[in-house]
Formats: C-alpha cells, structure tokens, sequence
C-alpha cells in the first residue's frame, strides 16, 4: 500500500475517528493530572485556524511564539506540552501526535526499520521515505488530532 | 458502505433494547435544554456527518462552552457520551473488525439512536408545557 492509498482508505477514518481520539483525550488527562494550574481555554482558540492556514510548521511556530512570548508559566508549560505532541524527533510521548502517527505507520507497512541495514546509501533512502510518510499523514491527521485535544480540553477543563 | 440485511437487522434489535436508555436521554435533555433548537442542531449533526467521534465532540464542545452558573448541557454530556460508547462498542462487535463497516455501523446506530433521543426529547416537553 502506498501512502497515498492510506490516506484514501477506511483504515485511516478509522485511526482518525478512533486511534486519534483516544490519543488526544490521553493527552489531555495527562496534562490534567500533572498541572495544578491549567491554562484557560483561551489559549486554545487560535489552534483549529492556525492548523487550517498553515498546518505542521505554523500550529509549530505558533506553540514557540507563545512558549517564548507568554509572561505566564502556566501557559508557557501548556504550550511546552502542546509541541511536545507534535514533536516528531521520536522522544514524544505515547499519547503524542506523532508517536501515534508513527506506530500506525508500522502498522500499515510504512514505516521501516533502519537498524539492520548497513549500506549507507540505503539507510539513507529508507529514513527519507520514513521521513515522507511520517510528513504526509502528520499532516493529514493534524486538524482532527486537535479537534479531539481541544473539545475533550474544553469539556473536561 | 452498502451494510447486509442481516447487519442491518442486528442494528434494529440492537437498537429496540436500546431504546429506554434513549428514552432516558431524551427526558434528560428535555430538563437540561428546553431550548429547542440546539437539539436540532445536534441531530443535523448527527444526521449528516461521516464521522462519529464529531458527534462526542459536538456534545463536549457544547458543555466546555458554558458558563459554570448555568450549566445545561454539562448536566446530560456525560450520559450522552456514555451512550455513545455503548454504541460505539457495539459496532466493533458487529462489524468483525473491519474498519469500512465498523464506520458505517457506527454511524448508522448513531442515526437511529438519535432519531430515539430527539422523538422522546420532544415528548418529553410536551410534559413539561
């Protein structure tokens, strides 16, 4: 299956409608639990537009601005948190976007694992693939991966 | 997906023993949301989209956005979610694990189930006038 052939199909509704949810709402009752002091909806509002402008790179560039600019810790350690979701080095947590996103690509058949190959020019050719993979469905599950985080945010807040 | 007449029955009896939690539902928003129009809005919702989880996040949305003095759709969100869990549950048994069908199951069990909720809403205040 091509990527392609992924995003078009009933199994990625399903990870969107069901994988995705579960992951976001995990995400939020674990910054529930360990934040006494929880950032007001507010700061949410702008995700959902910026996500739709600019996807991946703005919702990022949106999460430094508000970390670097936000006089308030409470909201700098929410939107610490928030890119740690989309944090696509591998160290994210289970719950993240990209740690979901990851694991559901293994799952599929694409993503493939670099470790045994020894030929350079290979290794290199697989993690670009990895790479465009990871990027296209990212991008594809961003907006509904943050529909669920801010809706169970505003109901459980 | 084109859902077998068999799937199609499981659903119905699904749904008839379902009925009094729906029922329970419908009287429930009935005393939390006498407003008329925001139930409408949840069964266009309901109605028209491909994707269930839209539904739950209507629901949360509408109670997250209320003001903690007046609170109505924070009174029946979480029995609504619950009942929508069962639903959702229900269609992972029926579909076999395929996700296709376990979509449309889940959407199809959802519109009936509304249609439920909505018809006991509106009996309901009829009661209370």
């Amino acid at each position: 299956m091509t990527v392609s052939d992924y995003l078009a199909s009933d199994e990625f509704r399903r990870f969107q409608d069901e994988t995705l949810h579960r992951l976001a709402c995990q995400a939020v009752e674990t910054y529930l639990h360990d934040h006494a002091e929880k950032a007001a909806k507010t700061q949410l509002h702008a995700i959902p537009a910026v996500i739709q402008a600019g996807g991946l790179s703005a919702l990022n560039s949106l999460g430094v601005n508000q970390q670097d600019k936000n006089t308030k810790q409470v909201n700098k350690k929410f939107w610490t948190f928030l890119l740690s979701l989309i944090d696509k080095t591998g160290a994210a947590p289970a719950y993240a976007l990209a740690s979901g996103v990851r694991e559901e690509l293994s799952r599929q058949g694409l993503w493939q694992d670099d470790a045994g190959i020894t030929d350079k020019n290979e290794k290199n050719r697989l993690k670009k693939v990895n790479q465009h993979h990871l990027e296209a469905v990212l991008e594809a599950s961003l907006p509904i991966y943050f529909e669920h985080f801010t809706c169970h945010y505003f109901y459980r807040l | 997906m084109t859902l077998s007449m068999e799937t199609l029955r499981e659903i119905d009896i699904f749904l008839e023993e379902f009925y009094p939690q729906s029922q329970t539902a419908g009287r429930e928003l009935a005393r939390a949301l006498p407003e008329k129009s925001q139930i409408r809005n949840l069964e266009t919702l309901v109605i028209s989209t491909r994707r269930f989880s839209e539904i739950k996040n209507f629901i949360k949305n509408q109670a997250g956005k209320e003001k903690e003095a007046n609170p109505q759709w924070r009174r029946v969100a979480p029995n609504l979610l619950k009942q929508l869990e069962e639903l959702e549950n229900q269609a992972a048994t029926l579909s076999g694990g395929d996700p296709g069908r376990t979509l449309a199951i889940k959407l199809h069990l959802a519109r009936g189930w509304v249609k439920q909720v909505v018809a006991n809403y509106l009996f309901a205040l009829l009661g209370q006038n």
